[in-house]
């Protein structure tokens, strides 16, 4: 295996490692809107 | 380490990365579907041409209630599509809406109020579906621009963004 080889391995790694970090932060701060939207409809619906 | 295994082992930790990616997008997704979006936050989609958002009317082509039916007020660039329902798509112009409808693209669904259970309903004809919070009312309600007229299909060569 060849340094070449190896760099581009470790540079599609690191994107879904990127990627994956982005996705993350995205999904909980939706998991925060989304539990106070059913707070809000809950306090709503009382 | 011999290049085999060193190339196995990047192998096998790509797709061990892609397929958690791939599962965080799917639970983005779910989330996302059980988060109505606002009548602004719709109209800053739709104002912007990077973002392209296929709108979906679930309500009847005419109404008398106060919010009118699809012909009467509707979000610009929506599509007809009353009750979620193909058997309801009779006419030409509807027939050429049920063409332009894909399941894969980002949707939002708007209804007269919002309702739930016809977002509920219609949600499962979709990957990517939000709920407009408050429906068409909310929308006349924020004073946003709104179309009128019989269903008229999108001339080829249009970008993203309706507004």
């Amino acid at each position: 295996m060849n340094t070449t080889e190896r760099v581009l391995y470790w540079i599609g790694i690191i994107v879904l490692i990127v990627a994956i970090i982005g996705t993350s932060k995205q999904t909980s701060e939706l998991e925060k809107k989304e539990s106070s939207t059913s707070a809000t409809q809950t306090g709503g619906n009382q | 380490m011999n290049p085999k295994v060193e190339r196995v082992v990047y192998i096998v930790v790509i797709l061990v990365l892609s397929v958690y990616l791939i599962f965080l997008g799917k639970k983005q997704t779910e989330i996302q579907r059980n988060i109505p979006i606002t009548a602004q936050e719709l109209y800053d989609k739709l104002s912007s041409p990077k973002l392209k958002v296929q709108i979906i009317d679930v309500r009847e082509l005419t109404s008398d209630d106060d919010v009118g039916g699809y012909e009467d007020s509707r979000v610009p660039g929506a599509i007809p599509f009353p009750g979620c329902d193909e058997s309801k798509m009779t006419s030409e112009s509807l027939q050429e809406a049920l063409k332009r409808i894909n399941p894969y693209a980002y949707t939002v669904i708007v209804s007269t109020n919002g309702n739930k259970e016809i977002f509920e309903k219609c949600a499962q004809k979709f990957k990517n579906v939000q709920n407009l919070q408050g429906g068409m009312a909310a929308w006349q309600e924020a004073g946003l621009p709104d179309e009128s007229g019989e269903y008229v299909p999108p001339k080829a060569g249009g970008g993203g963004g309706c507004l």
